[in-house]
């Protein structure tokens, strides 16, 4: 089981790798980190470290575009030259093959989220003469926020078209970003019962504002093991509720090539 | 089908063969609403033998290489494969060994066509189920892939769909004949290309949208 699973997530990993995107992305990084170097000569404080800051900032976005784009490209390929169709003459079970192709665009965001650590390592280093750990430890949250999306995503293909599941996502994820704010809104401005709603909302939609640690990193505050922790176990379980759904569905559907 | 036994579908354009084929290989799990399924549940799926698959069009993908594509489907089936024997497998099919490190997207349409008949005929499978392999070959191609296929009925069940009579009458045993979904005959081949011919057109297609 596990070998099918590896085997499958191994050549996803391997033909995405391959593509323009990983050189897309790569450049992309240059170009940011670049401007980085670039904006921290601006003194706005001793304090408040704006290269960690735009470095976050810049991740975040590549972090998400990386997990949606290669998503989307694995899916779509999948469907148009129809994919599916010759491992699934083989004694692999669906399920595993589904989850074995989810996984090896895991590998690869692993692989660009070790690509960030030593990079921003490096950089900190030569700038300051020290890492600061938070940095590094915002950017785990980042990845976990990233595979939550990604599962999202993931989930969304198996009900629409890869193109329509892509711009939900990023809409679920929009929404979920911002549910920090709605829920302070709620209580200072909303009645009780509204604001119970709201609050059912911010736990049972993908909520990426648990992620998001960014100032305190920036200001050198340091995040504790809760601050860590809470967010691995909301990202895991969440994702692998989605990628369970998304299993199940995909388990009954029709696969016809020639259709999708 | 009985063992060593070639198996040739037939039957006009939108008739069913391919949906057949894939029925069969277990890609519909969920007969209803399908104009054609419902016909065919009383047939045994292919899920307990080892099989290999020519499917119409080469589903490849092209970021791979030929290597890449036969040690996946090699690692799925549990039948180890070694460089020296994908490269045989590939000559068999007419291909260069050296294409094996190339890129699929640098392959011609011939050349996807022959890796999907290499990785269908490496491992020796129970089945050998082929959706009209030879279509898009050039007549060097197509007389190579016809032996090959030939050497193959010695050790693999043929269930082939094609539209050519003159192939169904060289390598079939069987013959369904397919019409808008039904199995309208199911028996040995005739005597003759002749009386193949004759059986073939009893069968038109129905009236587009009927």
């Amino acid at each position: 089981m596990l070998s099918d699973i590896n085997c499958i997530a191994e050549s996803t990993f391997k033909a995405l790798l391959r593509q323009r995107l990983t050189a897309f992305f790569l450049t992309l990084t240059a170009i940011f980190i670049g401007f980085g170097l670039l904006m921290s000569t601006v003194d706005i404080g001793v304090r408040f470290r704006l290269f960690e800051n735009l470095l976050l900032g810049m991740q975040t976005f590549l972090l998400h575009i990386a997990g949606w784009l290669y998503l989307f490209e694995m899916v779509r390929k999948e469907q148009s030259l129809g994919l599916f169709v010759l491992p699934l003459t083989t004694t692999i079970k669906r399920s595993h093959y589904f989850i074995g192709r989810f996984l090896g665009v895991v590998w690869l965001m692993l692989l660009l989220l070790a690509f960030f650590a030593i990079i921003d390592s490096l950089l900190m280093l030569i700038i300051s003469g020290s890492v600061n750990i938070g940095l590094l430890q915002q950017l785990y949250l980042l990845s976990l926020s990233a595979l939550l999306s990604m599962a999202t995503l993931y989930f969304l293909t198996t009900l629409v078209s890869p193109v329509n599941a892509i711009i939900y996502s990023v809409i679920i994820w929009f929404i979920g970003n911002g549910l920090d704010e709605l829920l302070l809104f709620a209580e200072k401005k909303l009645t009780a019962t509204s604001t119970e709603l709201i609050r059912g909302l911010y736990y049972l939609w993908p909520n990426f504002s648990f992620f998001d640690k960014t100032e305190l990193v920036a200001n050198e505050i340091g995040l504790s093991w809760q601050q860590i922790a809470f967010p691995s176990i909301y990202s895991l379980l969440y994702s692998s509720l989605l990628l369970w759904a998304a299993t199940l569905i995909y388990q009954r559907k029709a696969l016809n090539p020639m259709a999708e | 089908m009985t063992d060593k036994h070639a198996l040739i579908l037939l039957g006009h354009n939108g008739a069913g063969k391919s949906t057949l084929i894939r029925y069969l290989l277990g890609f519909y799990p969920d007969e209803r609403g399908h104009p054609f399924l419902p016909h065919w549940q009383h047939l045994p799926s292919y899920t307990d033998k080892t099989i290999g698959y020519v499917p119409e069009l080469p589903f490849l993908d092209p970021h791979l290489t030929g290597w890449d594509t036969l040690k996946l489907q090699a690692k799925l089936n549990h039948t180890p494969l070694s460089k020296q024997q994908a490269g045989d497998a590939v000559n068999a099919v007419g291909l260069d060994s050296d294409v094996l490190t190339h890129r699929i997207q640098t392959y011609s349409k011939g050349m996807r066509q022959r890796l999907m008949l290499a990785q269908a005929c490496y491992h020796k499978p129970d089945v050998l189920v082929l959706d009209e392999p030879l279509s898009g070959l050039d007549p060097f191609g197509h007389q190579a892939i016809l032996d090959l296929l030939q050497t193959m009925k010695q050790h693999s069940q043929l269930l082939l769909s094609t539209h050519s009579l003159e192939d169904a009458y060289r390598l079939g045993d069987e013959i369904w004949l397919l019409q808008a979904g039904t199995l309208v005959y199911q028996g040995d081949k005739p005597g003759s290309i002749e009386a193949l011919n004759d059986l073939y057109f009893k069968y038109p297609p129905h009236a587009i949208g009927h």
